[in-house]
């Protein structure tokens, strides 16, 4: 990419310059840090909404009229008998009094029998009164309350809605704007309403968006408690390998001033932080790590070589700038490229994390060479020594670890965890209650891994890394490309599988015993359901609604849809008329019908906003009565459930001919869940080919061989189609919090091969010999890999016992990703490498080739 | 190029279908019915027809497993049916009158003369039927529905005094209609009025029922006894005709006065349905009447229609497309989700 004597002129620069450089860099970072101080740990709702979409577009044109599709279910359940006695029922008013004075909720989206905007209508002696369910009051006898069972039993859309099919729960919906979250307040506040109304036989469950979010941000401690345990664990594994205490700072201070960098650039843009995402982060933290481990080691290996530390830095330096900068601009690239999804949260992303990786060409390939040339160089480390110091054989010592790890996992696995933890005094079990009961079965075997490591990695490495050698001798390597070619046609099975949007009923962030989920359970059992789909109808006039031809092509419409798979009832307008008409003929059902006369129509409605509360109508119906709303209720949100709805109400717009009303798609949760994972399908997609396209250009840039960029492509596509089957397999959703994930995970994974594969090159050129130099490459070049794989799944590895399973499975992923990539880097690359003998490597003039003809031509010359 | 064939296809089938309304609906199951249901008839134990909201009209011939959807198009909801034999008569909202020969595949809509909501319709046999609704209305046929007659209520009839003074005798909503045989029916209605005639419908007379409560439903199991159903848990029964009217004490469920919307006594057997789940029913031709204890899911239900044979099989129907089929002293709902 870059001429050699650039490189070495740059490197000249830094050495001389190398006050100013500094000053320059410190400046830089005191800017950062002190955006740093403005960085905000936050969900915004309108980060999820791609603008541009129709859908969101939609939601916000109608979003005043009908309300905020965040909607928090506040479900009080009685243990025993059901919810019609005063005290369920006084506690239920005491609910929706506490929702109304919450700050952020939409003042008249909060429903519940309680509440007056819910409203039974009743016949009394030929006149219809609609009055609150709890009419006259609050109910303080068991007479009252029995009136309250009557009204609900009586009015249609209420059972089902606000009362569980069987009585025993009752649920306050509450709508929150999305701007005006503030989920810390919300918790507090929850926590506070728990407290208050539960007793032996009344429960609270929460669950909806707003909740989940706020659940989630519960997470940001442990969190920290991961990052914490996460640079602990690097710098054990990095003085093990390196033995010396500059070993372990200069890596972790590389990857602290990028951090710094890449979280200052996304404070100053004004970005917040989403928990979500923070997973990326300790991944970028370690990818800085992993490049200043690889400059280290070619560093040391040069100094032991050449005894001299300015050459040796210019040395290694100029052969790590190109595959470093090749690296790391096809990381950046291909995490900007995940910005093409367009959904501000994903665009944050991946704007912040090209950063952070562009940083390390500072934080690494610029301070490094200067740090060094600081630092007194490290005294040789006898590695050997440190691996016979052990005490007792390997064997034995695998044997103690392996024990002490299933002690550990039996012992999380029985959930005795909990009951020793009772044990303490109170302050101290919440403590480690808070830290998580696998957490501290790992944290207690961790001292057994450690010395289990200090012992014997200088053996496990080097075994390691012959293994890898071995891997590709002789006939292995054919056997490793038909390993590949049949990974090649064997992941795509389970690949092609993967589906957009949420799988798992509930929600896919929370692990399926979290209190969020059993809430959304009870939710979607017990009620008719909490995820609306609302498309509206246009009348195209004032008045519109009230017509019995817009009225009945609404009803045949909700009956429609009360057909789609997955719905469990609707909400229109025309429930309320046929009831109110119904009751103006003594309550016979043969009534309920929607009268020809506009006039009466229009009576009826009068008849409902004089003696209730207007705001009952508003999730129905405009004020002009020119829209009306119909409600879909829903049992769940897989993607398969949403795009089937709308496709399913598709249907019926289609063959709808009478042109009374056009019906405008698509509101409510399901509406901004189609349009989240349409883009996400799209631009996944787009990701892919874009990045693969960029890394293989970038391929092209570095080594100006089409073939070879080719087969270094063989373990970045290899990691992509086994990152889509592991998704598979794990259950893992692909979605708006996952893609920027699985995006990078397939952006970065060449970088192995890259470190690889130019080391072949600078060997080859020494050597002239293609196997030899392929070994003495992976000998090298391979144990560092090896090395800074280990240290990418460690950094990732502590999120597996996160408490959030969304952190869990995302450390999963992507440690298993890296795993991939490594395997792709060291093993499948040499195969191929080997076998193809691409002539890019074969022809080259080695160094004695050139000595050789320079020779010849200078002898020809004389 | 290719889509335009595809619509062009798909046009022409649609344009060969038009004509043939029988191949235009395939059967769902009953799970599928989601309309809410006013009035059923059955001709034998497994098939029948039931009405219901969009002017929408069932058959079933599998005991209500399975139900074809016929259109008598029109998309105002007919709320009464009456079938003898195949043939099928259906009215509803704005007088609208149909007419099926053949079981429900053709239908064509009959004059009825008035556009005031009709709320029950019944035959006797293939020729002689009556229909009642709003404002009094009351029509006769004898010649299967081709023409019908509108006939006065009488003049005399007696209302409550307080509401005497607002409503005028013949403007009495009639709710139900009852043949006992081909001379002898009721009619019943608001403000306690039930009306009996001997002649087949051409003249009535009033009946005291010494109630003020709409009455909603009828049943005759001969000319001497009869039941009627209304408000606030209201059942009445006669043994002499009419004569002489008793209030008959049904249990109710605790805290609740239901109205009862419909009433069946037919052999020993007899079932009186209403709102929120109201289901009553009786071992002993109509003497005593027991609550049915319906799981607490099906308690915001209301049922509408209700039809009995003799030997204790039969339907209900009633919201959101529940159908419950009855044996004896047993009901099963048809479908799950209600």
């Amino acid at each position: 990419m870059f001429p050699q004597r650039w490189i070495e002129a740059y490197l000249r620069f830094l050495l001389n310059y190398r006050r100013s450089v500094t000053a320059f860099v410190a400046l830089m970072t005191l800017f950062f840090t002190y955006g740093l101080t403005k960085i905000r740990l936050h969900t915004d709702f309108f980060d999820f909404y791609p603008r541009q979409h129709k859908y969101i577009k939609f939601y916000h044109e109608f979003r005043k009229m009908f309300g905020t599709a965040n909607v928090m279910n506040v479900i009080l359940e009685v243990k025993s008998g059901d919810i019609y006695n005063p005290t369920t029922l006084q506690k239920l008013d005491y609910i929706t009094k506490f929702m109304i004075n919450t700050k952020g909720v939409v003042p008249y989206q909060i429903l519940s029998i309680a509440h007056p905007a819910v409203s039974s209508a009743t016949a009394t002696q030929g006149a219809v009164q609609v009055r609150p369910i709890f009419y006259p009051g609050v109910p303080k006898t068991q007479e009252d309350a029995n009136r309250v069972r009557f009204a609900v039993y009586a009015n249609p859309n209420i059972r089902g809605v606000y009362v569980a099919n069987d009585d025993t729960a009752a649920v306050v919906n509450t709508g929150f704007w999305e701007e005006a979250l503030d989920f810390r307040y919300l918790y507090d506040r929850m926590m506070q309403l728990a407290a208050e109304v539960e007793d032996d036989n009344h429960r609270v469950h929460i669950t909806g968006f707003p909740w989940l979010y706020t659940s989630v941000l519960q997470y940001s401690g442990q969190l920290a408690l991961v990052f914490v345990l996460t640079t602990v664990a690097l710098s054990f594994l990095l003085y093990s390998y390196f033995r010396t205490w500059t070993g372990i700072w200069v890596p972790i201070f590389s990857g602290i001033l990028s951090s710094v960098w890449g979280l200052g650039i996304a404070a100053w843009l004004g970005f917040n932080l989403d928990p979500l995402v923070l997973v990326i982060p300790l991944f970028l933290t370690a990818r800085a790590l992993s490049h200043s481990v690889q400059s280290m080691d070619r560093y040391h290996e040069e100094f032991y070589r050449l005894k001299d530390k300015n050459q040796a830095i210019v040395v290694s330096y100029s052969h790590l700038f190109a595959p470093a900068i090749a690296s790391i601009v096809t990381d950046g690239i291909g995490l900007l490229i995940v910005a093409v999804a367009p959904i501000p949260l994903i665009q944050k992303v991946a704007i912040f994390a090209s950063f952070w990786v562009v940083s390390i060409f500072i934080s690494v390939v610029t301070l490094h060479p200067i740090i060094l040339s600081y630092i007194d160089p490290p005294p040789p480390v006898d590695h050997a020594a440190h691996g016979a110091r052990a005490r007792i054989s390997i064997g034995a010592g695998t044997a103690i670890l392996f024990a002490a790890i299933v002690a550990a996992v039996a012992i999380d696995r029985m959930g005795v965890m909990h009951r020793f933890i009772q044990l303490f005094p109170p302050n101290i079990a919440r403590a480690l209650e808070f830290i998580g009961p696998g957490m501290l079965c790992f944290i207690a075997v961790s001292p057994v891994i450690a010395w289990y490591w200090l012992s014997y990695c200088e053996r496990i490495y080097p075994a390691f890394t012959q293994l890898v050698i071995n891997a590709s001798e002789g006939w292995r390597r054919w056997a490793v490309i038909v390993l590949t070619v049949a990974l090649y046609a064997l992941l795509p099975i389970w690949g092609w599988q993967l589906k957009v949007g949420d799988m798992t009923p509930g929600s896919a962030l929370l692990f399926a015993d979290h209190p969020y989920n059993v809430a959304y359970d009870i939710l979607n059992k017990r009620f008719l359901g909490a995820s609306q789909l609302i498309i509206i109808a246009d009348t195209k006039q004032p008045n519109g609604v009230k017509s019995a031809e817009a009225l009945t092509t609404m009803e045949e419409f909700a009956y429609h849809m009360q057909g789609a798979k997955g719905a469990s009832g609707t909400i229109t307008i025309v429930d309320i008329i046929k009831q109110l008409a119904r009751l103006q003929h003594d309550g016979d059902p043969k009534w309920s019908i929607i009268p020809l006369n506009p006039k009466e129509i229009g009576q009826i409605i009068y008849t409902f906003t004089q003696n209730a509360n207007i705001a009952a109508l508003n999730f129905f119906m405009d004020p002009s009565a020119r829209y009306g709303s119909i409600i879909t209720l829903f049992h769940e949100y897989s993607h398969a459930v949403i795009m089937n709805s709308i496709a399913y109400a598709r249907q019926f717009v289609d063959q709808y001919k009478e042109g009374f009303v056009d019906f405008r798609f698509a509101g409510g949760l399901f509406g901004i869940l189609a349009a989240v994972n349409e883009e996400v399908e799209n631009s996944y997609w787009k990701n892919l080919g874009l990045i693969f396209l960029i890394v293989y250009i970038c391929l092209y840039l570095t080594y100006g061989s089409l073939y070879c960029s080719l087969i270094l492509m063989i373990p970045v596509v290899l990691s992509q189609l086994a990152a889509e089957a592991l998704m598979v397999w794990f259950r893992i959703d692909l979605n708006v919090n996952s893609l920027p994930i699985a995006a990078a995970g397939a952006g970065v994974g060449v970088d192995y091969g890259i470190y690889h594969f130019s080391r072949m090159i600078d060997t080859y050129d020494e050597i002239g010999k293609l196997d030899e130099a392929v070994d003495y490459a992976t000998a090298t070049t391979g144990k560092a890999i090896i090395f800074t794989a280990s240290t990418m799944i460690a950094g990732t590895g502590f999120f597996w016992f996160s408490d959030l399973k969304f952190q869990a499975e995302m450390g999963l992923l992507l440690a298993l990703l890296m795993s991939f990539n490594t395997f792709g880097g060291l093993v499948v690359v040499p195969a191929f490498v080997k076998v193809l003998r691409p002539g890019f490597l074969v022809n080259r003039k080695t160094k004695a080739m050139l000595a050789e003809q320079r020779q010849a031509a200078l002898g020809t010359a004389q | 190029m290719k889509t335009r064939l595809v619509y062009l296809l798909a046009s022409f089938i649609m344009l060969l279908s038009l004509p043939l309304p029988l191949f235009a609906q395939a059967a769902v199951p009953a799970a599928e019915v989601r309309q809410n249901l006013f009035s059923v008839c059955f001709k034998n134990a497994r098939e029948g027809w039931t009405v219901g909201d969009l002017g929408r009209i069932f058959h079933t011939i599998d005991g209500g497993q399975n139900w074809r959807i016929y259109s008598a198009n029109t998309k105002r909801p007919f709320v009464a049916i009456s079938c003898v034999g195949d043939k099928l008569w259906v009215a509803g909202q704005g007088g609208q009158i149909a007419f099926s020969p053949d079981g429900g595949l053709n239908w064509h809509m009959q004059p009825s003369g008035t556009n005031r909501n009709l709320l029950d319709i019944e035959f006797v046999n293939g020729q002689q039927g009556l229909a009642v609704g709003d404002f009094g209305t009351l029509l006769r046929t004898e010649d299967g529905g081709n023409t019908w007659t509108k006939i006065s209520l009488p003049e005399n009839i007696e209302l409550p005094p307080d509401i005497a003074e607002v409503v005028q005798p013949g403007d009495v909503i009639l709710y139900t209609i009852a043949f006992a045989d081909e001379k002898h029916v009721w009619i019943a209605g608001e403000f306690g009025v039930i009306l009996f005639s001997q002649d087949g419908g051409l003249t009535w007379q009033q009946q005291k029922s010494g109630v003020e409560t709409t009455l909603f439903g009828v049943t005759a199991l001969d000319h001497q006894h009869a039941w009627v159903v209304g408000m606030e848990g209201v059942m009445l029964v006669t043994e002499d005709g009419g004569a002489t009217w008793v209030k008959q004490s049904v249990p109710m469920p605790k805290g609740f006065v239901l109205p009862i919307y419909d009433v069946a006594v037919r052999g020993l057997f007899g079932w009186a349905v209403g709102n929120s789940g109201l289901l009553l029913y009786s071992q002993d031709a109509g003497k005593t009447w027991k609550l049915y204890d319906i799981p607490v899911r099906m308690a915001g239900s209301w049922f509408r229609g209700v039809t009995l044979f003799p030997d204790g099989r039969g339907y209900v129907v009633g919201s959101r497309g529940l159908v419950l089929s009855l044996d004896r002293d047993k009901m099963t709902p048809l479908k799950e989700n209600y």
